[in-house]
């Protein structure tokens, strides 16, 4: 009896090594497979990756380029003496630093104008009771079906008038507010829970204290998401600083960049250098903001 | 505290929609009054009137002797509790309990004291210096009712405040805000849906259906003596069985007839039913589950032990200290209450004494109760 027991149990040994042995194999086989998956996604997203910045790669690298090494019949990828030259011309032949200068005061008051009146419009639209309140959003929205170059004209003359040309406040005044900002406040206010309001309000809070205690810091996303967007707006901005502004002190940087562009004596990596310049802020913008510019497009859109 | 008093309120929409009807109540100072119903019948909105959420379309809102209609919420002196506790979730326990006060620019000495204060009746004190988020259910319900109770306001309103938390802590919730009832002594409005709560809690209730107020009774009132088939059938778990039966009279005596069964009447329905011109009519019968025994070992069940209830019994229920049994009666489904000693299994015919003492009978057109004793309440307060 016992013997057989025994053999029973070497078989039952035998065939449980067995079976770990075989699961050990399926784990290698399986850990070899999903690291290939995951070595050909890494690989297809870098060619994918390089492909897609290519243009920007390579303008950063003509940019330090010496204009010579540019028109040659080989294919330079890369400078084969590196030079800081452009660098220094551009800032030497346009006040550029000026102009940057100039780009991000108008831009960041744009910005902080528009996140404090949409978020102040959106509030109403959606926490206030009013007449016609459904009429006005969307007479707000229909606005955005209006290019800006239709109105560009009446609104050079209606700034003229005022004697606001070649100043600050013909940049940033017009762009104070945006349809478009009111609708993505709007869209986030929606989803904030309206009891927290209508508590607030028999806790004797003002509406005004509301927006700044409560609702202020508990849309800091959408805050963000507004602020990335219009700032990089703003910045690249160029129709109408070219239309209202004439003077040097004045200009904003895209038209700096404009003004490199000489018919006389063009060089390309000139300008290429002066590009890199002024892209440098609103690609770091949009690396630090991207999270808070994606979580605030996309709230709304589906119930949380 | 302060007493209430709700004068022919009425709230209607722009679509023509009307929440509530011609409401009138007066709430004492101190009371616990529940605003009790099924879901859109008005009470929520009739509570948004009184905290000033929601215009009143047309009627009068006093508080102790001053008409409130036009004045702004934060100026009428009440605290609300939401079914979503409606904490600001970026502010600390103490922050969110301080914040009422902070507002109304009271002393940081005053408002820490009552901030402690409410903390130690809620026993939340270890939790003050927490975000909502790292708070339990029960927890955020205490941080949400010492928010209120840190105002010290003229009434406190509650939205369902309970309606989130599981079964257990429900319960144990309940037992806590009964507690601080009467230890505050506040005059409290609250909503709920629940039947448990409204007689757990209440001083007096108010049933509402379709904006309208159907009975305001203390609870034991209204599920002795509901005053219609509604009220009847809305109070009590499970709801009283209705049985449509023919009035009879033979030898004197009166009987209620269906389905093949008679069921004898006591002096004080048949009075009523002769008085009434019941005879040869039909009525709708009302029973409570907890009224129909095994055995006719209970009140009067042996004098009347003639008057049986024959039903096939379809589902029974064991729920540890009583057993449900469910069948039906013709159209009517029938619900039975027993004590666990209960042997009737499913499939069988029970055969139930009824105790007809506690019987109710309703009109079949207007659904009213024939058996209804006018209250004292129905003086103060406008019954439809």
């Amino acid at each position: 009896m016992n013997q057989t027991a025994a053999a029973e149990n070497t078989v039952m040994k035998k065939s449980r090594e067995e079976i770990m042995q075989l699961q050990r194999e399926a784990n290698a086989k399986a850990l070899a497979k999903r690291r290939l998956e995951k070595g050909l996604l890494i690989g297809c997203n870098l060619i994918m990756a390089v492909f897609i910045l290519l243009p920007l790669l390579y303008a950063v690298s003509v940019a330090f380029m010496p204009s010579s090494e540019l028109f040659t019949t080989e294919i330079n990828l890369l400078p084969s003496n590196p030079t800081l030259e452009n660098f220094t011309q551009a800032l030497v032949k346009v006040p550029l630093a000026r102009f940057v200068c100039n780009s991000f005061l108008v831009a960041g008051c744009i910005t902080i104008g528009q996140i404090i009146s949409c978020s102040l419009a959106a509030f109403s639209f959606s926490f206030l009771d009013f007449k016609g309140k459904e009429v006005i959003f969307m007479l707000v929205m229909a606005t955005m079906m209006i290019p800006g170059e239709a109105t560009i004209i009446s609104n050079y003359l209606t700034v003229s008038r005022l004697g606001w040309l070649d100043s600050y406040h013909v940049l940033i005044i017009p762009y104070l507010t945006s349809a478009m900002g009111i609708f993505l406040f709007r869209q986030f206010y929606m989803s904030f829970p309206i009891s927290l309001f209508e508590s607030a309000k028999i806790d004797g809070c003002s509406n005004l204290r509301f927006i700044f205690t409560i609702l202020i810091p508990l849309t800091k996303s959408a805050i963000g998401a507004m602020a990335v967007y219009t700032f990089i707006n703003a910045w690249n901005m160029y129709m109408w600083p070219l239309l209202v502004t004439g003077s040097n002190e004045m200009r904003t940087v895209q038209i700096g960049i404009g003004m490199l562009d000489s018919v006389d004596s063009q060089s390309i990596t000139l300008m290429i250098a002066g590009v890199v310049m002024i892209i440098v802020p609103s690609i770091s913008i949009f690396i630090v903001g991207q999270k808070q510019l994606i979580r605030g497009m996309f709230s709304g859109a589906v119930k949380g | 505290m302060a007493s209430l008093a709700l004068r022919n309120v009425c709230k209607s929409y722009p679509n023509g929609f009307h929440a509530v009807k011609d409401f009138s109540l007066d709430i004492q100072d101190g009371e616990f009054i529940i605003f009790v119903g099924p879901s859109g019948c008005g009470k929520s909105t009739t509570l948004r009137m009184i905290a000033g959420l929601e215009d009143i379309t047309s009627g009068e809102l006093w508080i102790d002797d001053q008409l409130v209609n036009f004045l702004e919420p934060k100026n009428r002196d009440l605290s609300m509790v939401f079914q979503n506790y409606a904490l600001y979730p970026h502010m600390s326990v103490y922050d969110n309990m301080a914040f009422s006060l902070k507002v109304r620019r009271m002393d940081k000495k005053e408002i820490d004291r009552r901030v402690r204060e409410a903390a130690r009746i809620l026993e939340i004190e270890h939790l003050l210096d927490r975000k909502p988020a790292a708070l339990s259910g029960g927890q955020k319900q205490r941080v949400a009712i010492g928010s209120v109770i840190v105002r010290e306001p003229k009434a406190y309103l509650m939205d369902e405040p309970l309606s989130n938390l599981d079964a257990k802590l429900r319960t144990q919730m309940r037992v806590e805000l009964s507690k601080i009832h009467s230890r505050l002594k506040a005059t409290i409005i609250y909503v709920t849906h629940d039947q448990v709560e409204a007689m757990t809690l209440g001083t007096r209730i108010v049933v509402m259906q379709s904006g309208v107020i159907q009975q305001v009774a203390a609870p034991v009132d209204l599920y002795q003596n509901p005053i219609n088939k509604f009220v009847a059938g809305f109070i009590g778990s499970p709801a009283m069985n209705f049985i449509e039966a023919k009035v009879e009279k033979q030898e004197g005596e009166i009987f209620l007839s269906f389905e093949g069964q008679q069921v004898k009447m006591n002096a004080n329905c048949s009075r009523k039913l002769s008085d009434n011109g019941y005879i040869n009519r039909t009525v709708l019968l009302g029973i409570r589950p907890e009224d129909l025994h095994d055995s006719p070992d209970f009140e009067g069940g042996s004098q009347m032990s003639g008057n049986r209830l024959s039903f096939p019994v379809q589902v029974r229920e064991m729920l540890g200290a009583e057993i449900l049994l469910h069948g039906q009666l013709g159209k009517a489904d029938i619900s039975a209450k027993l004590k666990p000693g209960c042997r009737i299994q499913e499939g069988e015919r029970a055969e139930l004494y009824i105790d007809v003492n506690r019987i109710k009978l309703f009109d079949m057109q207007t659904e009213a109760n024939l058996l209804y004793v006018r209250s004292q309440y129905d003086a103060k307060s406008k019954i439809s």
